[in-house]
């Protein structure tokens, strides 16, 4: 049996969650500049009070949705403006551990509210619709075609908003220099404000897909947070574009090298990981992070 | 200033000193409770079945309390979280020996838990009592390490056999990257005649998707599920119910054999899967109230993982039955297990070799209609053989 395009296909749905979980992160990233391990966190918090919405009070699928993104954004922004605020002129050491508290604190909450069992979106007998593409070839479920639109639709969204709109540019700015950017007139704590919002709302939208393609349990966080800074730092620190090819990269390399070689199910964390090896020691500043000369010229 | 420091000082030792009598008099007290320390996975993917069987063991010490206790004396279980894996089941196990000073462990539950806390048990002479580690890999455990579920070679060596009789040729083996798992795999592949396409996963891993479709592309024509909890198994019925399973003779191990909720939730996708369950009384009057209890307390409508409720509820008693002969731990305890013979249980009549295991109790299973029933090899074979003749 010919196995490459189902292995397509599922490289492709990988991809997609990825690249939404990348975005996200290298949008907080650059507006806070340090590392928010909480981020795989908010993401799945947002999955269970989805679940809570839509398995356990029954709820339809876009209010469900819509109670998680909305509760979630507001939980991202009380965490920053009670916690990172504070600390933003301090060196990024403190901002960066408070984050693993946060993380730790919701991974707990969630283990205590929901058990350590795992969930399913799918009530018992309940399955997601499957497709038969090009002769049966590929098979793909209802779900990960959503997955891939949802997808593409928020990256774009997010590329448009932070291109053209005037809180995006007011980002780009803040993100460069925060000083410059209040000097000039820019309203700094309510631009980080925003974008921290944008990104817990992506981190929701993976969050809900992630659980939806792979179960949900409180400790799938962190897994989450790794994937994501390997794809950012593969793509080159800062860069919108670079996270996404990143996440592309992972996503096909994961699933080609195992699906293919005889390598085992087992290594595919150390496949993952010795790609960002190699690229860094080729590129030290990722793929869309320049050379060193470039870099360096930048500064 | 300095006065007001050593007030405080002061103050200090006085309570110290306080707390240290206090304990003092409540471990020499003879009709204190009797402290047993438990190991289980609380949190993580294996509190799937280690929260129910809390609730089971927590039944029997309620039962055994209520009725008066232990020689009058109360059982009370110190429960630390084990969370499946070595290293917190020891750290676990260095804080039940070394602060709480138990002389008995109830798990772990997990066989990585038990590994991990076997150095620390044999060394401290405090003996550890699993109902539910069966790697065979525990059977070596060491001498204070004790178990009344049996080791899994029986289980994956049924297996095999059925594999074999079939008549089956390649099997592709799924298997996660743990102790219990591990040892199935181990002895499937020792006891299968045909070729296994094996492939592993490690317990962190989510998505099935794309070993499922490299395993379909190999031409198995089964294939064994092996992993170590219920979620994982539901994780691969899942993404293997969207990708299809080509018709594949299903196999999977008893995590997967016993977890009623996963079988009614894929049945249609594991009608006809095989396995092994270890077997227990059903209508043994004491299993019986422990499932009423069990299903008033939770509200579940079934008790599940059976076989594993059966051997944990046994396993309180068991001890129960060690401390009311004067066996309360250390080597006094570990003598009385190695003695049990032919103790009555709901998991069956109990008899522990000198490596501290009974002997195999596995017994073949076939799902239908959602629920993993007895399934008779040699019947099921002629049947066939008459279907082909009648064809």
């Amino acid at each position: 049996m010919e196995i490459l395009p189902q292995l397509i296909a599922v490289a492709i749905v990988s991809s997609a969650l990825y690249s939404l979980i990348a975005t996200g992160l290298t949008m907080t990233f650059g507006i806070l500049e340090f590392i928010h391990f909480g981020y795989g966190e908010m993401a799945i918090t947002g999955a269970y009070i989805f679940y809570t919405c839509y398995m356990s009070l029954g709820m339809g699928l876009i209010p469900s949705a819509l109670i998680a993104l909305a509760s979630v954004t507001l939980i991202g922004v009380v965490i920053e403006k009670f916690t990172f605020k504070p600390v933003r002129e301090r060196h990024w050491f403190i901002p960066m551990t408070l984050s693993i508290g946060i993380a730790i604190i919701l991974q707990s909450a969630m283990t205590i509210f929901y058990g350590g069992n795992s969930r399913n979106y799918y009530a018992s007998g309940e399955t997601a619709k499957t497709f038969e593409l090009f002769n049966g070839s590929v098979i793909i479920t209802d779900v990960q075609i959503a997955i891939v639109l949802i997808a593409i639709a928020c990256l774009l969204a997010v590329g448009y908003f932070l291109k053209y709109s005037r809180t995006g540019k007011a980002a780009r700015a803040v993100a460069d220099d925060r000083d410059i950017a209040a000097i000039m007139g820019i309203n700094v704590d309510k631009t980080i404000s925003t974008i921290f919002g944008l990104g817990s709302l992506l981190a929701v939208v993976a969050g809900i897909m992630l659980a939806f393609d792979r179960n949900l349990t409180p400790t799938a966080g962190m897994l989450t947070t790794v994937i994501g800074f390997c794809a950012i730092v593969l793509g080159g620190v800062g860069s919108f574009k670079g996270a996404i090819i990143g996440a592309i990269i992972i996503g096909f390399a994961e699933t080609l090298v195992i699906g293919l070689t005889p390598l085992s199910n087992s290594y595919k964390e150390i496949v993952i990981f010795t790609i960002l090896l190699l690229t860094i020691l080729i590129r030290p500043y990722g793929l869309f992070g320049g050379t060193k000369e470039e870099v360096e010229s930048r500064k | 200033m300095l006065s007001k420091s050593l007030k405080i000082l002061g103050l200090t030792l006085a309570s110290v000193a306080l707390v240290a009598c206090s304990t003092a008099t409540t471990e020499t007290a003879e009709d204190g409770p009797i402290k047993v320390g438990a190991i289980m996975p609380l949190t993580g993917d294996a509190a799937s079945y280690g929260t129910p069987m809390q609730a089971v063991a927590q039944i029997a010490i309620d039962e055994i309390n209520e009725a008066g206790g232990v020689n009058g004396r109360m059982l009370e279980f110190i429960w630390e979280d084990g969370k499946c894996n070595g290293k917190d089941a020891a750290s676990a196990a260095q804080k039940l020996v070394n602060v709480d000073k138990v002389e008995v462990i109830f798990g772990g539950f997990c066989s990585p838990e038990v590994l991990g806390i076997a150095p620390i048990v044999n060394n401290a002479q405090v003996v550890s009592l699993s109902s539910g580690a069966s790697s065979p890999a525990v059977t070596d455990a060491g001498d204070f390490v004790f178990r009344n579920y049996p080791s899994d070679t029986a289980q994956a060596g049924i297996i095999a056999g059925i594999a074999n009789d079939m008549g089956l040729e390649k099997v592709a083996l799924l298997t996660e990257e743990n102790d219990y798992p591990i040892g199935i795999a181990d002895a499937f592949i020792e006891n299968f005649n045909g070729e296994v396409v094996s492939e592993t996963f490690l317990p962190t891993e989510v998505d099935f998707k794309t070993v499922l479709t490299k395993l379909k592309g190999e031409g198995a024509d089964a294939l064994f599920i092996n992993p170590q909890t219920g979620p994982k198994a539901d994780l691969i019925l899942k993404q293997l119910q969207q990708l299809g399973s080509d018709d594949m003779q299903l196999f999977g191990n008893d995590v997967i054999m016993a977890s009623t909720d996963i079988l009614t939730q894929y049945s249609e996708l594991t009608e006809g899967m095989i396995g092994a369950q270890t077997s227990y009384e059903a209508d043994n009057p004491k299993f019986v109230t422990m499932s009423a209890t069990y299903k008033e307390r939770t509200g579940e409508s079934e008790v599940p993982f059976a076989s594993y409720a059966a051997t944990t509820y046994d396993a309180v008693y068991l001890l129960a039955a060690a401390f009311e002969d004067g066996a309360m731990g250390g080597t006094a305890l570990r003598d009385w297990l190695y003695k049990v013979k032919d103790w009555p249980g709901t998991a069956g009549s109990l008899t522990l070799d000198k490596n501290g295991e009974p002997g195999a109790s596995h017994r073949p299973n076939i799902v239908k209609d959602g629920k993993a029933t007895e399934f008779d090899p040699a019947a099921s074979m002629e049947e066939e053989t008459t279907e082909e003749a009648a064809e």
